[in-house]
């Protein structure tokens, strides 16, 4: 089963890229992180808790440069990765 | 051949070299005053839009079992999700528009070779031709 996602966790992991929101309101996320790499993606809260469907959090991934979501899992739970 | 003129010559000329543009000359500038300076170009919008037309969207559609659909445009790296095809390509298109917003009031990072989005131009001067009316945003996108 592939892990799963809270738009909480997603915005977490953002934050730890240097993404933030393009302007106020706004559902764009973006910024170049500790790597030098740009990044964007869509972030259309539906509430912190809401669970992040599997094929958005697939397309997630692939936006935010992990190799898949197994990457990303491990990139939230790992303090210590900068990328 | 292309005409090509001085900027100086060229802002003399304007009016002619206008009407020349409408009937789909494309007319070189280059700046006298600076040897190899890069160039740019007086054309027809209407022929660009058609060049440009060339540039196609190939929205790619993922439902999950829930019946959640998500919808993702590699050409422009971006993304829209939802609990219905409405809301998901309402989304998108948003996220699309937002992001072309972004891309020509931050062309010269955009285009930086660090971010390297060159490809995207034809792509998001579509999305700009719509003015921000998300309706037409949708047609472009094909959503």
């Amino acid at each position: 089963m592939p892990p799963q996602f809270t738009f909480g966790d997603i915005e977490s992991i953002c934050r730890r890229l240097g993404l933030s929101k393009a302007q106020k309101g706004s559902m764009l996320w973006l910024g170049v992180g500790p790597d030098g790499q740009y990044r964007q993606t869509t972030m259309h809260s539906y509430g912190d808790g809401t669970t992040v469907s599997p094929s958005t959090a697939k397309k997630m991934a692939e936006q935010l440069k992990f190799k898949d979501v197994d990457d990303m899992y491990d990139f939230l739970n790992n303090r210590h990765r900068k990328s | 051949m292309m005409k090509m003129l001085s900027a100086s010559i060229a802002r003399d000329r304007f009016a002619e070299l206008r009407r020349e543009a409408l009937k789909g000359q494309e007319i070189l500038i280059e700046d006298s005053k600076q040897l190899n300076s890069p160039l740019i170009s007086i054309i027809s919008t209407e022929l660009l839009d058609s060049l440009t037309d060339s540039f196609v969207f190939a929205p790619k559609w993922e439902e999950d079992e829930d019946g959640s659909l998500t919808v993702s445009l590699d050409e422009i790296d971006v993304i829209g999700y939802g609990e219905t095809r409405e809301e998901a390509a309402e989304v998108l298109a948003t996220a699309a528009s937002e992001y072309t917003e972004l891309y020509f009031s931050e062309l010269s990072f955009y285009l930086s070779p660090m971010v390297n989005r060159l490809s995207h131009y034809p792509y998001l001067r579509r999305i700009a031709r719509c003015s921000g009316d998300i309706a037409k945003v949708k047609k472009v996108l094909g959503v």
